[in-house]
């Protein structure tokens, strides 16, 4: 690969790899598709869909399920993409790989399977800029033990209010669960320094990392989490596939969330006994073409290498920072410093409301995110209901942002006609 | 495209200066609608005299279509019985999905909404506060069903 800060720039100037994203051919009108919710769903390379497709031409067999060629192929190709992914994340030995359907599937396996280990008035430490995904299944943990959701709070500027840190855990604190990039303010959090503490006073810690995997170098074994969740389809791999890295002794502690076919070890008409680590969280038929297909994603990212990625979204989010900021009346959601960041920007129109603008956008062929982003609560706090985000993917570029820009000038004329 | 089409000026009249405001501080009936997808919020407070709409007021945040929406529905449902405005908010669905013109005089300036039929996922956003006043007004006559009966037969005869 080289120097990274090369490849970074080559994608920025003039970014070779669009043509490998299909969708990106597609007009939208007369005008280009220019693709800024990366974050919501990334797209998917030619090579990923032909994966897919070519495990259904070849193989199309339920792994662990026959003795017949078929099954034994899809067997090999499962287990394959699960030690692929293991070392991929950086996974120790010790930790294993569990296929879900997303990443919020994920964090539901663990908020479901843990109820158990939870008891009345025990602490759940959560914060305040979480994705819906990671704080209902915890409220829902909570009502159902009784226990007490406590929350790390976000200062104005977007980043952890860190200083409050000590005071928010406790002896009490069974889990700590919390977003390594933000997916509205965009803010990295310091998962390192929080799962150390997390676990000096015995807490368990889940990290959503549905914004940070594909976006930069994340290895579940430096984090230092119990958990881990993502999903293929936010780093270019099919949707309907999502993982939860576990450590061994974390997952034992898991009642399975869903039973039935092949997690199982031995039924009997009375009871059932369960498979090990990881089958007994994988119950059922899983998305196995998507499963074959995620490998492929993988090669794709580090053809260009995560680190070349991370500086790719620096340089975008750092041209994008400035660009918004020479407009009037536009606010910033989340650190202004664009190396506290992941890829992507929030913001607030104060002219003219994040759907108008959204709509408008959309018939200029640009695709923007505007909404709560699934965290109403973060925006309520903000004092807004909604915002337009613009996320980046590796087929982003300057221009991208251009016509984003532009395209808020444009909206703005609609509105001031 | 040329937007003027789904911003007509009367719409962004209706934005910048929205009609019902005025509070209503003892309603008979209120209901506080939101739209899940996106985080539109209204809230309609009804004053009902002899199941007619004396008068309304419309609390909304959101996109330029919602509160615009809002507005126009304040306007256009004084005066109207359950029924005219069941039938009313029918109406506008259904110029939503067909993007047919209406000749319902019920409507008012509602009718300026059929460029949203073009952008099927605004259509949520037009209707809104439509469906949270019709859900006022429900609220209303389950607490008041005899005299939603006294209506509908004198409405009858």
């Amino acid at each position: 690969m080289g120097d990274p800060a090369a490849t970074s720039v080559e994608l920025t100037e003039n970014n070779p790899v669009r043509a490998r994203f299909p969708s990106l051919n597609r007009r939208m009108g007369d005008r280009p598709l220019i693709y800024l919710d990366h974050a919501a769903t990334s797209l998917r390379p030619a090579e990923v869909i032909d994966a897919a497709c070519d495990f259904c031409r070849l193989h199309d067999g339920n792994p662990h399920r026959g003795l017949h060629t078929l099954s034994a192929e899809a067997t090999a190709v499962y287990e394959g993409t699960r030690e692929r992914v293991a070392r991929w994340i950086d996974a120790p030995p010790d930790a294993a790989v569990v296929f879900t359907r997303n990443a919020t599937a994920a964090i539901n396996l663990v908020a479901r399977g843990i109820a158990d280990h939870i008891g009345e008035g025990d602490e759940i430490v959560l914060t305040e800029m979480e994705h819906h995904a990671n704080l209902v299944p915890w409220l829902m943990l909570a009502k159902k033990r009784r226990a007490v959701i406590r929350y790390l709070p976000v200062t104005d500027s977007g980043e952890l209010a860190l200083d409050t840190w000590p005071s928010v855990l406790s002896e009490r604190t069974k889990i700590v669960a919390l977003t390594h990039v933000s997916n509205v303010l965009g803010t990295i959090n310091p998962i390192e320094s929080i799962a150390e503490d997390a676990h000096r006073v015995g807490a368990l810690v889940l990290v959503d990392a549905a914004q940070s995997v594909g976006h930069m170098p994340v290895s579940f074994a430096r984090l230092g989490a119990d958990f881990l969740a993502f999903s293929a389809h936010k780093s270019y791999g099919p949707t309907g596939l999502g993982f939860l890295v576990g450590r061994l002794d974390a997952l034992e502690r898991l009642e399975p969330m869903e039973t039935g076919g092949e997690m199982i070890e031995l039924v009997t008409f009375e009871t059932a006994t369960w498979a090990p680590i990881p089958g007994r969280f994988e119950a059922g038929t899983a998305n196995i073409s998507a499963v074959a297909a995620f490998p492929t994603a993988i090669d794709f990212i580090e053809l260009y290498s995560a680190h070349a990625i991370d500086l790719h979204d620096k340089l975008l989010t750092e041209y994008a920072l400035e660009q918004l900021l020479r407009i009037d009346d536009i606010r910033i959601l989340g650190p202004l410093d664009p190396q506290l960041r992941g890829g992507l920007v929030a913001f607030d129109d104060t002219r003219v409301h994040p759907h108008d603008l959204a709509t408008i956008l959309n018939e200029l062929g640009i695709a923007v995110r505007a909404g709560h982003h699934c965290a109403q609560p973060l925006h309520r706090k903000m004092g807004l209901s909604a915002s337009t985000r613009a996320s980046f993917g590796i087929y982003s570029d300057l221009t991208d942002i251009d016509a984003l820009i532009d395209g808020i000038h444009q909206a703005r004329k609609v509105f001031t006609r | 495209m040329n937007f003027d089409d789904l911003y007509r000026d009367v719409i962004l009249d209706h934005h910048r200066h929205p009609r019902g405001t005025d509070p209503i501080d003892h309603p008979h009936a209120s209901f506080f609608g939101v739209n899940p997808t996106c985080g539109d919020e209204v809230t309609v407070k009804l004053e009902i005299d002899r199941d007619k709409v004396v008068a309304i007021q419309v609390e909304a945040s959101g996109c330029a279509i919602s509160t615009a929406a809002g507005s126009m529905i304040a306007e256009a449902a004084v005066g109207k019985s359950f029924d005219q405005f069941q039938d009313l908010t029918e109406s506008l669905k259904q110029m939503l999905r067909t993007g047919d013109p209406l000749d319902d005089p019920n409507l008012g300036d509602l009718d300026a909404l059929i460029g949203v039929h073009q952008f099927p996922v605004r259509v949520k956003c037009a209707t809104l506060a439509v469906t949270t006043a019709l859900q006022a007004f429900k609220i209303y006559m389950k607490k008041h069903p005899s005299e939603a009966r006294r209506e509908l037969t004198i409405e009858a005869g």
